[in-house]
Parts: structure tokens; C-alpha cells; sequence
């Protein structure tokens, strides 16, 4: 059975399609780029695993589960958006997270923590910009979830920072879960992924492995990449 | 160890190249114990299924071996290490010949061009 | 997981409402130290003259509290769950009926206690509680059971005030867009209230008219303006016709708003689940 499994999802927007007739598997123990365009459809899929978007139409079974109280406990997500308020301190979020999630492990986050060398009792307002994502990374991967979400985690953060999200990443496998991680630097990522998939105006244009890619087209991921959503 | 990967291989099996050439040279000597999977694969920066399945490949091949609670060993056969060292000379110098050929030598033109290499360094 | 919400939810808002309660409890002893000095020196131009300032800016603070209490309250919601920290709170193992159900009932509670704080500072800051008039009202068991009715109607009127405001809120925010389009959604949200405040209103004119209609009978039938006039006659039995008819109107009064606020209610749940598009 697979950890992810979507039929038909389809999701508009007013007369704009985000994901159109949408179908995907996926199975535990990897880990996947998920990759095209802005308004490609990435972050609607991953939204709509997570429970923030529900589709017009198509089924979602996580972990067999439908999308809802019992899928939100395995699936642990990472938006693009900062998403707690400046006046929290480092400490409270741990005990948020540690409050609301079985699978917290405190432990791992106070390790992390201590390895960026942030202050427990700084407030998440006095930090800075790529800290406080690095901080919600750190939540994020500190929970011991079934799925993980990381929608763009790259984005406008430095190289150093970039190894460190791909370094927790790597530390955090298990062969139960699985990491889906949204990006369109993907070179950088490419050594990381297991699978890619390629989503090209809300339909699946492409769900094959890093592997298969070079050995089939000779290519890098990232070279294919450039071909396929060639404008 | 300087992990560095191209584009047009997989890099499953760059690593087996990077890999046996340490063995070849013997910077992995035989009967060394390898770090864990997890461990190579996050010093590598690298999908731990990827390393596994190099890994397991050059098992497959006879260059490595696995304990089942201990882990993972360089061979202890010295024939392996010999013949690895023959099959990457091979690899090189057919590589090496190819390049070449392509610039327009011949083996014989090679040759001499090696040895006034060579005597050049003398001086 | 909704004692979890509610703890966190309370925890949050705890820290802004005491900062709050405490700059009107300040203003409070500062009003009621200078109309202590006033009545000891009348005499004094200067105790005079700070006593009325002090008490003015007393009363007014306890007004502005009480307001500021429902407006943070309401931006509360509006930031916890429909602005950013929504990709955290909508991502947690709780139903959204968990989620607006903690802020309705940690609002109230704080509104309340904005009411007895407020009660509180006035008394301090004008050195003498009133309670004389209540004692009067308790006395008199009809008007006892009218003002124990005025009571439940304030302690409902406050939730479902809130409720009109969340629900707005909802409404505006899950509104399907039918173009790409962006909106204002907390304009949407305010052409949310002004309409189900618009229904609601209707509604109320309706279910009024209809116990109008079923106190005095059918008003195109006869002896009708002689039933009417009957409540403005005098005398203690047509004074308790009186009474039991403002009661009447209390009764329908809550009743219509209790069912609008369920509905409001369950709508915004509803669309929580199904039509929520953070940005």
C-alpha cells in the first residue's frame, strides 16, 4: 500500500485550473522533488495534502487515512510562510509543537537548536529572517511524522543554509516516511532526491527516478528540467 | 574523501567509481570497516537508497562485504585489490587513448609523445 | 485537544489584556486618590480640577476596554487562524469546530472579565459601587424574573456578538473566488456582517411582528386597537400585562438570536472545512 495516494484531484481557482485530473503514488522511504514553475500546481498539491485546500474533485488516502484529524497527526508540513508571531519565544514553540504532536521528539530539536546556536529565549521577532526558517525546519524535521511537506524550503536562503536543510533532511530519513520537497533549485537537490516529479500546468507530466533520468536521457535532472519547461 | 559528482551518470554508480578507486589504492584497506549507510550518504550529501544501492552493488561485485550486526568491509582477498587497480588501469588508459584518438594521434604517436613527456620531468 | 487550544488561546490573550487591566486599574486609583483628596479639601482649586479630569478619563478608559476587549479579540481570530498562523493551526490534529469553538469561548470569557474589570475600576474610581438599585430590583419577584431574563440576555448577547463577528470573518475569508483575481477579503468580510446582520435584522422584524400578532390577535380582525390600548391603560394588573409582554419580547428577542448565532455558527465551520484558501 502506498503512503501517498491521489486519484483524479482536481482544484480551481475561479476559471484558473491548479491541478487538473491529478493522479500520483507514492511509496515510504524516499525522497522526492517535486518540481515545475511557479503556478505549476506544486504548492496546490501540496496544500491539499495537508488539509488547507480541500479539491473540487479526485480522493486522497494518506497512510490509508483520508484527509483530516488522524492525517494531520502523521503529516508534518512546512509552508513558505512564517507562521508564528513575532511576540513567541523560541521556548513556546517547542512546547506547542511538543502539546498538539504524539511524534515530537524535544530532544532532537533542542540538538539542532544548539547546533545553530539559537536562543531559546529569544523571541521569534528579534530573529532573523533565514533563522526563523531554519527554526521552523527544525520543528518540522523534528517530529517523527509519516510525511513530510517542505514547500520551497530553498527559497531565498543562503548556500550554508541550503546544506543545512539538505544535511536534516538526510539525518531525518527513515525508510517509514517519506519528504516531499518542493523547489526549482534543483540542482543543488538532485544528489538528495530519490524520485522527482514534475508537475506541468496542474497535470503529472513526469514521476520517475533520479536514476532512471540520467540513465535514460543521459541528463541531469536539472537538465531535463530546463527542457521540458523550455518557455 | 572529496565527493564531487557530474551530471551525466548516475550517481549510484559514481560512487562505486569514487569507491574503488579508494579501494585500488588502497585508501580503503581491505578488511576496513565502512561507516554506515546513513553515514556515508550524509557525508556525501547523497539519497541514502542511492548509496545503498552502490553499495550493495560492489558487494555484488565482490569488492565488499557485509556482517550482518557489524556492517560493511573492504575485502580482504589481495587478488581484489589487484585486479580493481588492473580494471581501472584499463578504464584510464582506454579513456585516455580515446581522447587522444580523437585529437588525430596514433598509439605510436602517443607513445613518443609519453616518453618526451617523461624526459622532459628528467630535466 | 480543544483544552489544549483553549490554554494556548488563553495564554496569548492573557498577555495583552493584563497589560491592558492594569494601565485602567492605574487611571482607576489615580481617580479615586484625587476624589478622596477633593472630598477631604474641598477647597483645593487644584483637587478640584484633577479629580473631574481623572474621573472623566476613568470612565472613559473603562469604556474603551470594554470596546478594545471585542475588537482585540475579534483581530485575534482573524490573525490566528485566517492569516498566516493558519498554515500552523489548520495543520494541527484538531477540526476546525475545535479551533473556532476554543476562540469563541476564551472571547467570551475574556469580555466578561473585561466587563467585571471594568466594573471594578468604576467603582474604585468613583469611591462607591452601586448596587442600591439592584437590591431594589431583587425585591420584586416580577421584576426579578425580568432582570434575571436581562441577565441571560447580556451573558448570551456576548457570545453571539462574537459569533456575528467571527463567522463574518468566515465568511469573507472562504468566500469561492470566481476570477484569479485578488480581493480584499476583510472587505469581504464586512460586506459579510452588513448582510447577515441585514438577514438577521429581517428575521427579528418577522419573528417580532409574528408574537405581536399572536399576543393581540390577527390585526385586521376587530376589537385589535382596543387590545393594543388595554397596555396603556392604568392600574398593577395591566402593569403586569405590561411586563409579561416586554418579557415576550425578551423571549422571542433571544430566542431568534440563538438560532441565528447556531446558524452563523455552523455555516462558518462548514466553510472552514470545505472552502479554506489561506494566502
Amino acid at each position: 500500500m502506498s503512503l501517498i495516494k491521489c486519484e483524479g484531484l482536481v482544484k480551481k481557482y475561479g476559471n484558473m485550473t491548479a491541478l487538473s485530473d491529478f493522479s500520483i503514488e507514492i511509496p515510504e522511504g524516499r525522497i522526492i522533488g517535486i518540481l515545475g514553475p511557479n503556478g505549476s500546481g506544486k504548492t496546490t498539491f501540496i496544500k491539499s495534502l495537508c488539509g488547507i485546500l480541500r479539491p473540487e474533485a479526485g480522493t486522497i488516502r494518506i497512510d490509508g487515512k483520508e484527509v483530516g484529524i488522524e492525517s494531520k497527526k502523521v503529516v508534518s508540513y512546512l509552508p513558505e510562510r512564517p507562521y508564528f508571531s513575532s511576540a513567541v519565544r523560541v521556548k513556546d514553540t517547542l512546547d506547542f509543537f511538543e502539546d498538539f504532536y504524539g511524534d515530537f521528539d524535544r530532544k532532537t530539536a533542542l540538538h539542532m537548536l544548539s547546533t545553530l546556536q539559537i536562543d531559546l529565549k529569544s523571541k521569534i521577532g528579534s530573529l532573523s529572517k533565514g533563522t526563523r526558517e531554519k527554526l521552523q525546519l527544525v520543528l518540522v524535521m523534528s517530529r517523527k511524522a509519516k510525511v513530510y511537506l517542505l514547500d520551497e524550503p530553498m527559497g531565498g536562503v543562503d548556500p550554508a543554509a541550503r546544506d543545512f536543510i539538505l544535511k536534516t533532511i538526510l539525518t531525518n530519513y527513515s525508510e517509514d516516511a517519506s519528504v516531499l520537497l518542493s523547489t526549482h533549485l534543483i540542482s543543488d537537490v538532485e544528489k538528495v532526491l530519490d524520485d522527482v516529479v514534475f508537475i506541468k500546468r496542474g497535470r503529472l507530466a513526469l514521476h520517475k527516478s533520479v536514476d532512471e533520468i540520467r540513465m535514460e536521457e543521459k541528463k541531469s535532472v536539472d537538465t531535463l528540467f530546463r527542457e521540458v519547461f523550455a518557455c | 574523501m572529496e565527493w564531487k559528482f557530474t551530471d551525466d551518470i548516475p550517481i549510484y554508480q559514481q560512487i562505486m567509481n569514487m569507491l574503488k578507486q579508494e579501494i585500488a589504492s588502497g585508501e580503503l584497506a581491505p578488511g576496513q570497516k565502512l561507516p554506515s549507510v546513513r553515514e556515508l550518504a550524509l557525508e556525501a550529501k547523497v539519497n541514502p537508497n542511492t548509496m545503498q544501492k552502490a553499495l550493495a552493488e560492489l558487494e555484488r561485485e565482490g569488492l565488499l562485504y557485509s556482517q550482518r550486526t557489524a556492517g560493511r568491509f573492504v575485502a580482504e582477498q589481495q587478488g581484489i585489490q589487484d585486479g580493481l587497480q588492473e580494471e581501472l588501469m584499463m578504464e584510464y588508459v582506454e579513456g585516455f587513448l580515446e581522447k587522444m584518438k580523437k585529437l588525430g594521434y596514433s598509439v605510436d604517436e602517443v607513445i613518443a609523445l609519453l616518453q618526451r613527456y617523461e624526459g622532459k620531468g628528467e630535466e | 485537544m480543544l483544552r489544549k487550544l483553549i490554554h494556548y488561546d488563553s495564554k496569548v490573550q492573557i498577555r495583552f489584556l493584563c497589560g491592558v487591566y492594569a494601565v485602567e486599574a492605574l487611571l482607576a486609583v489615580l481617580s479615586g486618590i484625587f476624589l478622596g483628596l477633593k472630598n477631604q479639601f474641598p477647597d483645593v482649586v487644584i483637587f478640584v480640577l484633577m479629580s473631574g479630569f481623572a474621573r472623566a478619563i476613568c470612565v472613559l478608559s473603562v469604556v474603551v476596554v470594554f470596546v478594545g476587549t471585542i475588537i482585540y479579540v475579534v483581530a485575534y481570530f482573524r490573525r490566528n487562524l485566517l492569516r498566516d498562523e493558519g498554515y500552523l493551526m489548520h495543520t494541527l490534529p484538531v477540526s476546525p469546530l475545535q479551533l473556532y469553538g476554543s476562540k469563541l469561548l476564551t472571547g467570551t470569557v475574556f469580555v466578561y472579565l473585561s466587563v467585571f474589570v471594568g466594573y471594578l475600576c468604576f467603582g474604585i474610581g468613583n469611591l462607591r459601587f452601586r448596587y442600591s438599585v439592584l437590591e431594589e430590583i431583587l425585591k420584586d419577584t416580577a421584576d426579578r424574573k425580568t432582570f434575571l431574563l436581562m441577565v441571560i440576555t447580556f451573558l448570551v448577547v456576548v457570545p453571539l456578538l462574537l459569533c456575528q463577528f467571527y463567522s463574518s470573518l468566515v465568511l469573507g475569508y472562504t468566500w469561492k473566488m470566481h476570477s484569479a483575481n485578488p480581493v480584499n477579503r476583510d472587505l469581504l468580510s464586512v460586506l459579510a456582517y452588513i448582510i447577515t446582520y441585514m438577514v438577521q435584522q429581517a428575521l427579528a422584524f418577522v419573528g417580532l411582528f409574528g408574537y405581536f400578532v399572536i399576543r393581540f390577535g390577527n390585526p385586521l380582525e376587530s376589537g385589535f386597537l382596543e387590545r393594543v390600548a388595554s397596555l396603556a391603560g392604568k392600574g398593577v394588573s395591566v402593569q403586569k400585562e405590561m411586563v409579561s409582554y416586554v418579557q415576550g419580547i425578551l423571549w422571542v428577542s433571544l430566542t431568534l438570536s440563538v438560532i441565528c448565532g447556531a446558524v452563523l455558527f455552523a455555516l462558518s465551520v462548514y466553510q472552514l472545512n470545505r472552502n479554506l484558501n489561506l494566502e
